[in-house]
């Protein structure tokens, strides 16, 4: 593989493997690691390596497993707990990897009272106080924070469904 | 669909951070994205001659010798040869690499090509000369500096 599509693959995986892994971890610190680690490993061996996205996500669940099991939390592991590497699960790290982006696009006040709400489960109410501005306020920035993280969800559907055609 | 969204919409704002999963930057400079390996060894001995040609000249620099046309107007000057500076690129094309070089050392680059696609990642701290003579060993282009 050349040089220059690893690096273009790694700017492009990052994000949507780090959403892999935290589904996986609980731990955004340690997601991080986790894939600069597994990419690091991966660049040792770019000359073996056919298809990254596929090795990578391979990689980084491996990793996300045994850093479980380095601290003993195997057990927050379920049935219930949908991690394997498929398909339905690699869409779901691309649609939370724009939604991660469409969050980072958010203009600053709107991400922070959005974020207060979602994040830090405050009510409108408390929203409005803390900040001091109306209720009706925190209602607009959070219904505008929703559309365009609804507007980044649709748009990644539509790009996967355009893949998904294009096979047929 | 909807609740496919809304999932993903609570999953992902509990763990947002700022200034979490940023990938580009950190990778070439944790691991410094130069590892061809031929030009690895090229650089090296760039690096060799670099300095060979640095003595020569402080060692001659009293000597008053008047620079020698080789190749028209493209042969650059003893200063030009010995000024050591340090670029980046990230992801670059390569006619912007050209514009770069001119930039930081002050230099006029020649050979460059409108219609390469080619792009340049690499940390490099140099004189101009090895560093265009390493950029034509690594990708096959013709550039050169002349003052």
């Amino acid at each position: 593989m050349n040089e220059f599509i690893f690096q273009k693959q790694y700017g492009d995986l990052f994000l949507p493997l780090g959403m892999y892994v935290l589904r996986i971890v609980r731990d955004t610190d340690a997601a991080q690691d986790i894939v600069q680690s597994a990419f690091e490993a991966a660049w040792l061996r770019v000359d073996e390596i056919q298809n990254l996205k596929s090795y990578m996500y391979r990689a980084v669940y491996n990793a996300a497993i045994q850093w479980l099991r380095e601290k003993n939390k195997t057990t927050v592991l379920s049935e219930e707990m949908d991690i394997a590497v498929n398909d339905h699960n690699v869409n779901r790290s691309e649609r939370d990897a724009q939604l991660w982006k469409a969050i980072d696009g958010l203009p600053e006040r709107c991400r922070e009272i959005f974020l207060m709400s979602k994040r830090d489960g405050m009510s409108y109410g408390e929203i409005a106080q803390e900040l001091g501005i109306s209720i009706k306020t925190v209602d607009n920035q959070i219904s505008k924070a929703l559309r365009v993280l609804r507007n980044s969800a649709d748009i990644n559907h539509l790009r996967n469904f355009s893949v998904l055609l294009s096979f047929l | 669909m909807e609740k496919q969204f809304r999932e993903s919409v609570d999953f992902v704002s509990h763990y947002y951070r700022r200034d979490a999963f940023i990938a580009h930057r950190r990778f070439v400079r944790h691991t410094g994205l130069w590892r061809w390996r031929g030009v690895a060894a090229a650089l090296a001995g760039c690096v060799l001659a670099a300095s060979a040609a640095f003595v020569y000249v402080k060692v001659h620099e009293a000597d008053n010798i008047p620079e020698t046309e080789v190749d028209g107007n493209h042969e650059p000057t003893r200063e030009v040869l010995a000024e050591v500076k340090r670029i980046e690129f990230a992801d670059t094309p390569l006619d912007s690499v050209a514009t770069r070089i001119e930039e930081v050392y002050g230099v006029k680059v020649h050979g460059r090509n409108s219609t390469d696609t080619m792009r340049l990642t690499l940390s490099y701290e140099g004189t101009a000369q090895d560093l265009v003579e390493a950029i034509n060993l690594a990708l096959d282009t013709h550039l050169s500096i002349s003052e």
